[in-house]
């Protein structure tokens, strides 16, 4: 038996409770990420700076610090972290596996492949870009990469009923994006490849305004989306017989939920390059403690992924400060051993898992 | 014209039926002209050898396939032109392999029955309907324990749950309840149980479709039997009629005989 | 917390709004720097982005305004005590501002680019030099260092010396009969040595020293399987002094399979060099540069 025990309360009473508890969580882990950092700022003095921005007040240097450094990138913690969490949920309900990834779809691969190809190449095919153009380049051969495997993975699967044949076409696809990546860092420069290699470790460093703005619609769109899919991913966990005898259409089901996780996850790979565990853990901690239901699962992955990033991020700015541990190590490091003892705690599979 | 369209229209409320439905499965023929016509109220029990077309009938009547020819009606009308959701709240399948490996506790299972009656609050009729219908499958007992953790037969009833919620309270049109192999994985005394309540929902007015591999059961449940072989419907009939010992001796290549039973009835043996 | 700088005169250029705040910032830093640019004094808080730049400060003996360096900053080994802001390419603004820079000078590759935006507008007065693969870049960029130091006369004294080094090399590869063929190997690990192939800083030194690099097949480090060693035939073969005892010097050099049947395995000429001080193209590349010229000049067989 697990010993993670739940009362037994219909979701539409555990809902508010659950969503308010991870939402005051996020709000505690943006306050601590706001007034964290490699400059040592009092907690009131962020919220002055937040207080002279609301209120037009001129700002000066540590008003900078916070609000055109931080604010940004706690806001794109936010929306990758939500991104990940709620996709790998999606994910998981799709494949019917708590051990789904959003990667399984490949779309992380894909976007790696398209970050090394231009850190690689972005040179020969767009000419010199200048300085200021090219880590939008990486960013955005990203997402297009992200999407394109993402597609060639749903063509091949979407030929035989069922996940398995998508499941596959998702893995083969992962290898041979992952060969080429390979091939590319072969012929990679010792400079090239130390850039690629902090790109897969993941880093929100560099977020700002604009680069928040850019991500906010393909991260919020899905974010928003994928709740209303709730019932139907629910259904779906039944099989695709059984969603489809409960009045749902699993195939378009399948196409959107595909299409939303891609765009979300993609523009979340784009912004943060590779940050992993986050898409698995989150969900999975949730479902042990409040059960499967998308209904609460969904929107509480975005909340909990948020939370989780903006800590990790944070904790990522502090340790090594004035220098920064890249956060998809740290993701890793902490989600690792997390995971072994759920897994050692729980027994997966007959828990609530 | 139109008066006598209508009328017939209003004959055929009600019925499911299949109209020469051949059916080609992954490079497979399943169905071969298949013909049934099934009205609510009663019990239909379909039974033929295996690969006999039992199940791919059964799906062919609940919507879930194409039919490469012919078609499925539901009051007279193509289910093709049904919507899912319409058609969700007018027939419910049990299958015989529902395979769910996350830990739903048993009354949130049989709340996703409701799912195709729109997202209704969980304390109020929905509530009443899951209730009703986790007692009426024996898995009144079960609530609160998560499902994985079920034993096969515990699921099954769950599942029967499940299905009878989704159907329960269609009021303005008599709902479908289509059943394959139902006693699977039950012991005896469910075995019966599952069919005496099959045959309960049909006295309310439910139609009932279910498929059987124990003659027996057919002998004493049903009020139709239809025997399939080679993706035909051979009979389709009142049990002692269509469970006549020559014909299944032929359609399952064993020769059977019915043995008379004290107190009256009959079963079927090996000859 | 009291920090150097004209914070608070330039406070009141802010408005409300973050975007539209951005270019009055970038102005006034700019307006407030410029008698710094002049090169009146020797600027307060500085940091160093880039190894050969933390070597050129030291040089000008402006090593005691260091506030913070990158971690490819590994000389002279007091820059390793100071503050580290990361990897010269995945730099932090947060981390960097934290130390309250007076000064951030930093190499061409310095970034990501958006990092280096972000210090702009924040205000810190932030100098990118010239890419310096070159004897000429090196001299300008020993200048350029100097000027924003305001040492300009120590930058004169160690340019022209610089100089002079670069003119003496130059000097002694054109009397050079021949050109030893050289091949540099980094890192022996478990596998395959890599070796320096073109566009790499190692194939720049060895042109540069009179050599000629065998490994021009490819470009970046590859690794070179034994037959492949043994095929390209170096005459000499540069290793990095960092790693010699890691492969077990010059013995355990001739014991990897391949380079006993080289040229340079049978003569012995296994030379280690100071990878950081020549490659770095800082201000002591020169002098290795010239050093290794002459080992090179007598190992012509």
């Amino acid at each position: 038996m697990n010993s993670i025990v739940v009362a037994a309360s219909p979701v539409s009473r555990r809902r508010p409770v659950a969503l308010g508890a991870l939402a005051v969580l996020l709000a505690a882990a943006a306050l601590w990420g706001l007034s964290s950092g490699a400059m040592a700022l009092p907690a009131g003095r962020v919220l002055q700076a937040l207080g002279h921005w609301l209120g037009g007040a001129p700002l000066d240097a540590d008003d900078h610090v916070v609000l055109m450094l931080r604010l940004p990138r706690v806001l794109m913690a936010v929306l990758v972290g939500a991104a990940l969490a709620c996709g790998g949920a999606a994910m998981q309900g799709l494949f019917r596996n708590p051990l789904a990834d959003p990667g399984l779809i490949g779309v992380s691969a894909g976007a790696a492949l398209g970050a090394v190809a231009v850190i690689m190449l972005g040179h020969l095919v767009i000419g010199r870009l200048p300085e200021a153009v090219a880590p939008y380049g990486v960013a955005a051969a990203a997402f297009a990469g992200g999407l394109a495997a993402t597609l060639l993975v749903y063509a091949i699967g979407r030929r035989r009923p069922g996940v398995a044949t998508l499941l596959l076409a998702g893995v083969a696809i992962n290898a041979m994006a992952g060969a080429a990546v390979g091939v590319l860092i072969f012929l990679a420069s010792e400079t090239q490849l130390r850039d690629i290699t902090f790109w897969s470790l993941g880093s929100l460093g560099g977020s700002d305004w604009l680069r928040l703005a850019i991500a906010a619609p393909p991260t919020l769109l899905p974010l928003l989306l994928l709740p209303r899919l709730a019932r139907a991913l629910n259904a779906l966990l039944l099989g695709e017989q059984e969603a489809s005898l409960l009045g749902f259409r699993p195939q378009r089901l399948r196409r959107t939920l595909i299409a939303l996780v891609a765009l979300m996850v993609g523009a979340a790979v784009a912004a943060a390059g590779m940050v992993g565990f986050v898409g698995l853990i989150v969900p999975h901690l949730l479902r042990m403690v409040w059960g499967p239901d998308h209904r609460l699962l969904l929107p509480a992955s975005a909340l909990g992924g948020g939370a989780l990033l903006v800590a990790a991020d944070t904790l990522s700015r502090v340790v090594a400060a004035p220098a920064e541990l890249p956060i998809g190590v740290l993701t890793a490091l902490l989600g690792g051993p997390f995971f072994l003892w759920l897994l050692l705690r729980a027994r997966l599979g007959e828990g609530r898992a | 014209m139109k008066n006598m369209a209508l009328h017939r229209a209003a004959d055929r409320h009600g019925e499911l039926a299949a109209e020469g439905v051949h059916w080609w499965r992954d490079g497979r023929r399943v169905l071969e002209g298949a013909s049934l016509k099934a009205q609510p109220g009663r019990l239909l029990v379909l039974i033929g050898p295996n690969g006999a077309g039992k199940s791919s009938l059964l799906a062919v009547l609940a919507g879930l396939g194409q039919p490469t020819q012919g078609r499925a009606t539901l009051d007279g009308r193509s289910l093709a032109n049904w919507t899912p959701e319409a058609l969700a709240r007018r027939r419910a399948m049990l299958s015989q392999q529902v395979q769910l490996g996350f830990a739903f506790r048993v009354e949130e299972v049989v709340r996703l029955g409701r799912s195709p009656h729109g997202a209704a609050r969980e304390d109020g009729r929905d509530g009443e309907i899951v209730d009703a219908a986790l007692r009426a499958a024996h898995a009144w007992s079960l609530r609160g324990r998560p499902y994985p953790q079920l034993s096969g037969g515990e699921k099954q009833r769950v599942q029967l749950a499940r299905v009878l919620a989704q159907v329960w309270d269609a009021r303005d049109a008599p709902a479908w309840l289509l059943l394959d192999e139902p006693e699977a994985g039950l012991d005896i005394a469910h075995q019966h149980f599952v069919l005496r309540r099959a045959q309960a929902m049909a006295r309310q007015g439910f139609g009932v479709i279910a498929v059987l591999h124990d003659l027996d059961l057919a002998v004493r449940y049903a009020d139709e039997v239809a025997l399939l072989a080679q993706g035909r419907v051979l009979r389709h009939g009142p049990p002692a009629q269509v469970l006549d010992p020559a014909v299944l001796s032929t359609a399952y290549g064993l020769p059977l005989r019915r043995e008379r039973l004290e107190g009256g009835g009959w079963v079927l043996v090996p000859a | 917390m009291r920090r150097p700088g004209p914070w608070k005169g330039r406070a009141a250029a802010v408005r409300r709004d973050p975007a539209r705040c951005w270019r009055a910032w970038l102005a006034g830093a700019l307006l407030w720097w410029t008698p710094w640019l002049a090169g009146a004094a020797v600027p307060e808080r500085v940091v160093a982005l880039g190894g050969d730049i933390t070597e050129t400060v030291y040089a000008l003996d402006a090593g005691q305004a260091l506030v913070g360096v990158d971690s490819t900053s590994q000389w002279p080994a007091a820059a390793k005590t100071l503050p580290n802001v990361g990897y010269v390419r995945q730099l932090s603004a947060e981390g960097v501002l934290a130390l309250h820079p007076g000064l951030i000078i930093a190499t061409h590759d310095a970034g990501p680019a958006t990092v280096i935006e972000q210090l702009r507008s924040a205000g810190a007065h932030i100098e990118v030099l010239a890419d310096s693969h070159t004897p000429e870049g090196v001299v300008a960029k020993i200048r350029d260092v100097g000027r924003l130091l305001g040492r300009e006369e120590q930058a004169r004294a160690l340019a022209v010396k610089v100089a002079g080094d670069y003119a003496a090399l130059a000097a002694g590869v054109a009397a050079m009969p021949r050109h030893p063929r050289t091949l540099f190997l980094l890192s022996m690990g478990a596998g395959s040595p890599l070796a320096a192939g073109r566009q790499t800083a190692a194939d720049s030194m060895i042109a540069l020293a009179g050599g000629r690099n065998v490994a021009v097949d490819f470009s970046g480090y590859k690794p070179v399987s034994p037959e492949a060693l043994v095929a390209l035939a170096p005459d000499v073969i540069l290793m990095m002094r960092e790693r010699s005892e890691g492969v077990g010097g010059i013995e355990g050099v001739l014991g990897l399979p391949g380079v006993a049947q080289t040229p340079a395995g049978k003569a012995r000429r296994i030379l280690f060099v100071d990878g950081q001080a020549l490659l770095g193209f800082g201000p002591r590349s020169a002098a290795q540069a010239l050093a290794l010229q002459h080992v090179l000049a007598g190992a012509a067989p």
